[in-house]
């Protein structure tokens, strides 16, 4: 064990601007990586930072810091500093893991106001030893929960400054960082920021995590994600790299740019491994273009990974299985499956079939990325709209989706015992509530993939009980940790939690147990683990969870990493409305309306519908461009060529399309109108460009 | 960035409403064809993908179609004499050139508009060739072609394509239509019955005006038949955009 080591300790300056002139903040921080230097985030102002450097202790050296840090959070008042080049052979700091139960002494060393001396006219900053006593039972109340210590001969307050981010050792083990002097106890207590609270913090487990998994920062690419039996001689990997090669200009004719010759290749156990691999793959699978599944034998973690991804990417997402299955295998499928065009990679077919491989990837990503190019209810796995439905409404009785406790368990005969014993232990537990449901149990007429993917975001209260291992609690409890801020409450009947430590069982099941602790559970009336996993979740909605192990992950770790890194761009609610109007009509008509002679809308032969329709979609070319041609200044065309371009191609098809003939006045004033922009657009173009304002300059 | 595909359809967009503001749109619509027929020439010399290349050769078929309708317009606009026919005889070219492309095996495009458009046109430039034994002969280079056996030939071809992969296509109903009345086959009333069952957008019905009102205008034995069909399509374009 590590333990306190000067080598570790740093002097941390900050360099900023203060109106017209320049001012600068110290304070102590300690190297918890090689690289990584935790300090108070108040010690690092976030705006008008000049410069930053870090002054090692063992050596009187300053370094370079990068002036962005690499995590900030200013409620925990933390930050975590990447020095460039790392400290050679600094070990990890070792962490506490648990809440403390008793009183215990603490010590540290920092760079208080009180220890500065003058030297030769200029302030140098000396380490002042430090240590108490951290009281176990203070640090609570209102906001988040603190670290109370209490200093042995300690100085006024104002001589604190300089303390803050010093490191809190507790024995060899770092327990948070001092954040705080209260003024009211004259200095003789700090506060600090527990390290338990930093653990419970995605981007903190994250910014601590070795590099891993990181993704192809251009281009398109393709995400495979190997199950963990990554069954057949050829991988899924090797055919889709092999699929890549074969149909390299293909592709890149319909996805309109280069597709990186190799795809990323995860193996699911790998994900598992620690919670910031996990949190590294969430964030790939948010923001991968494509990904292909191997959901072979439908394990439980790609399962979860699947429902994840069903939450962060409309598309475009492909599941295949080494199996060829049957009709009957088919229909036997994971309800949630059932939906999804299962793909072959296995050699069940002749290089010649088209089920082969070779020739089905390709063609499976082709199709997909066009369909989801043109149609913006693309969909190849559930859950990704239901989950974005609204608020849900209350009934007459005010009860709703968000009010239900929902449980995400089998439905076979042999789990009815289990979902009695969890649903009595809930009911007993939460006597005024709605009744526990599974989906089966919920009278809504509503679609049941509708309904209950709704209820797994909406749900105050989710249960999802591992016992079985069904694909279909996994995919779910996928979604649920993917798309709501209070994590699952997880639980597994303790004959399976034992079976899956035991030797023949997938090495992932073990390692899903390390990371989302299920609570095992006997099927029986006098066993309280299910209440006391109850406890830990009524802890959480108030905003005090318990501690974590590092093995852990925070109950809300994935919902933050993919509300940090999914592709927002790509959510067509954040479309302005020209472009939404144009993709209302072109959706559904094409982006060339005139080159097809059929309708493809259905009972469009009927002539007033027609009639209808047509005026329906004129009235939107036209609603578009008053919306474009009125929003920004005429100077702004003149300096911006992406709004001209914009500009013309909207002219050009509210022309073609929205008044093709118009034979009322004010209409053929208009179309004359947008010939006339036209003209004067063409005009712009000609002439030097005089300044660029581009997307970010327009408001 | 736009993909080939795209920029070709804009700046054929862009040239089909200069088309529509009439003789003073003409020579940048034309302008705007001739860019777009660079970029799929370009791309469809340099694609070995298949489908990608019917894709590329579909466009530009299309965009010499729409030189031909252009350079057709220009004619009836024109002061007659010598401007109109070498309007058309342009059209005629472009015509052939889509022709060659639509019809050409390698593609697997299947469309009628440049195989029905290079026989009105010659119909407009010679309207007696409609009906003569002989093969009308318009310059060494362009292929001579005998009117009433090339529509016989095309109207099968179109019917072919109804009952196969343009099924319900109001353009191929449109395209026969016309065909059937060339041939005196049919009345207004039945050669359009079917266009007009499938209750088209109204820019179909003004594509179909475009092509029918020049040829009622000619001195031909169907003219009144032809007038018809002028009437009858006009009446239901004034329904449709009738609020």
């Amino acid at each position: 064990m590590p333990g306190f080591a000067n080598e570790q300790l740093v002097l941390v300056k900050a360099s900023f601007t203060v109106g017209d002139g320049k001012s600068f903040s110290v304070g102590t921080g300690y190297f918890v990586t090689a690289d990584l230097v935790l300090t108070a985030s108040h010690v690092v102002p976030e705006q008008y930072l000049i410069d930053l450097e870090v002054r090692t202790e063992s050596d009187g050296q300053w370094r370079a810091v990068v002036p962005k840090p690499v995590w900030r959070d200013a409620v925990l008042d933390a930050v975590l500093l990447r020095v460039h080049p790392p400290l050679d052979a600094t070990p990890d700091a070792a962490w506490i893991e648990t809440d403390f139960e008793d009183d215990v002494g603490w010590k540290s060393s920092a760079y208080p106001e009180a220890g500065k001396v003058s030297n030769e006219g200029k302030p140098a900053w000396k380490t002042v030893g430090l240590g108490g006593t951290l009281h176990a039972h203070g640090g609570g109340g209102q906001g988040p929960r603190e670290l109370e210590l209490t200093v042995e001969a300690p100085p006024p307050a104002e001589q604190w400054a300089g303390i803050s981010g010093a490191p809190v050792f507790v024995g060899d083990r770092l327990a948070g960082l001092i954040k705080e002097v209260p003024k009211s106890f004259q200095g003789g207590r700090v506060a600090a920021a527990p390290a338990t609270a930093l653990f419970q913090n995605h981007g903190f487990r994250l910014a601590l995590s070795p590099p891993w998994l990181e993704a192809p920062s251009q281009g398109i690419w393709v995400l495979v994600v190997h199950s963990e039996s990554n069954k057949g001689k050829t991988t899924l990997g090797d055919w889709v790299d092999g699929a890549l090669a074969k149909d390299t200009k293909a592709l890149k004719s319909v996805l309109g740019a280069e597709l990186q010759p190799k795809a990323v290749r995860v193996r699911i156990t790998d994900a598992l491994e620690s919670p910031g691999h996990w949190l590294r793959f969430a964030s790939v699978l948010c923001s991968a273009p494509i990904a292909i599944f191997d959901a072979t034998g439908f394990e439980p973690a790609v399962m979860l990974a699947l429902g994840v991804r069903a939450v962060v990417r409309r598309g475009v997402t492909l599941t295949s299985t080494a199996d060829v299955l049957t009709p009957m295998q088919l229909s036997q499928l994971p309800f949630n499956i059932q939906e999804t065009k299962l793909i072959h990679h296995g050699s069940g077919y002749k290089p010649t079939e088209v089920e082969h491989p070779l020739m089905r990837i390709p063609a499976a990503i082709k199709t997909g990325w066009q369909e989801l190019k043109s149609q913006p209810n693309y969909l190849d796995l559930p859950a990704y709209d239901a989950v974005r439905s609204p608020y849900p409404t209350p009934d007459a009785d005010g009860h709703s989706a968000v009010t239900r406790i929902l449980v995400l368990c089998p439905f076979g005969e042999n789990h009815e015992s289990n979902w009695k014993h969890v649903a009595n232990v809930l009911y007993a537990h939460y006597p005024a509530a709605q009744e526990p449901a599974r989906m089966l149990d919920v009278a809504s007429p509503r679609l049941v993939g509708q309904a209950l993917y709704e209820g797994i975001r909406w749900a105050g209260t989710c249960v999802a009980d591992w016992t079985g291992w069904r694909a279909n609690v996994f995919f779910e409890l996928g979604v649920r940790i993917g798309c709501a801020d209070i994590g699952p409450i997880n639980l597994i009947e303790r004959a399976a939690a034992e079976a899956a430590n035991a030797s023949g069982a997938l090495t992932q099941q073990r390692l899903l147990m390390a990371l989302l602790r299920p609570t095992a559970y006997l099927d029986a009336d006098e066993d309280d683990a299910v209440e006391t996993a109850l406890l830990v979740h009524d802890a959480i909605v108030k905003q005090r969870p318990p501690a974590l192990v590092a093995g852990q992950l925070p109950h809300d770790a994935t919902f933050r990493t993919c509300r940090d890194c999914f592709e927002w761009k790509l959510e067509h609610i954040t479309a302005e409305p020209h472009e939404l109007l144009r993709s209302s009509i072109e959706a559904p008509f094409g982006k060339d309306p005139q080159a097809g002679g059929r309708s493809p809308i259905l009972f469009s032969a009927n002539a007033d519908y027609r009639k209808e329709l047509d005026h329906s979609v004129k009235e939107r070319w036209i609603a578009a461009w008053y919306y474009l041609s009125n929003r920004f200044p005429k100077d702004y065309w003149s300096k911006d060529r992406a709004l001209r371009a914009e500009l013309r191609r909207l002219c050009n098809d509210v022309l073609q399309f929205g008044l093709p003939a118009p034979n009322e006045a004010h209409l053929i004033a208009l179309r004359d109108q947008i010939f006339d922009l036209v003209d004067e657009i063409e005009e712009f173009d000609q002439q030097p460009t005089t300044g660029k304002l581009g997307d970010a300059n327009r408001d | 960035m736009p993909t080939e595909i795209e920029r070709i359809r804009e700046f054929k967009t862009g040239a089909k409403n200069q088309r529509d503001r009439g003789t003073k749109g003409y020579p940048r619509a034309l302008s705007s064809l001739q860019d777009a027929i660079a970029i799929a020439r370009d791309a469809l010399a340099q694609s070995t993908v298949a489908e990608y290349r019917k894709q590329l050769a579909a466009e530009l078929s299309d965009c010499f179609g729409l030189v031909g309708g252009i350079q057709r317009r220009w004619a009836d606009e024109s002061s007659g004499g010598d401007d109109r026919a070498a309007h058309l005889v342009a059209s005629i070219r472009a015509y052939d050139e889509g022709f060659g492309i639509e019809s050409d095996p390698q593609y697997g495009i299947v469309n009628s508009y440049n195989l029905v458009n290079r026989l009105v046109v010659r119909i407009l430039l010679v309207p007696a060739a409609l009906g003569a034994p002989d093969p009308l002969v318009v310059a060494p280079e362009i292929a001579s072609l005998n009117l009433t056996h090339e529509l016989e030939q095309a109207s099968t071809t179109i019917r072919q394509q109804l009952v196969g992969p343009r099924r319900g296509d109001y353009w191929a109903m449109a395209d026969l239509a016309l065909i059937e009345i060339l041939l005196g086959r049919a009345s207004a009333a039945v050669a359009y019955a079917d266009f007009i069952g499938t209750s088209p957008p109204d820019f179909a019905y003004t594509s179909a005006l475009a092509s029918l009102r020049p040829l009622a205008a000619l001195p031909l034995q169907r003219a009144s038949v032809l007038d018809e069909a002028v009437h009858l399509l006009e009446g239901q374009l004034q329904r449709l955009r009738a609020r």
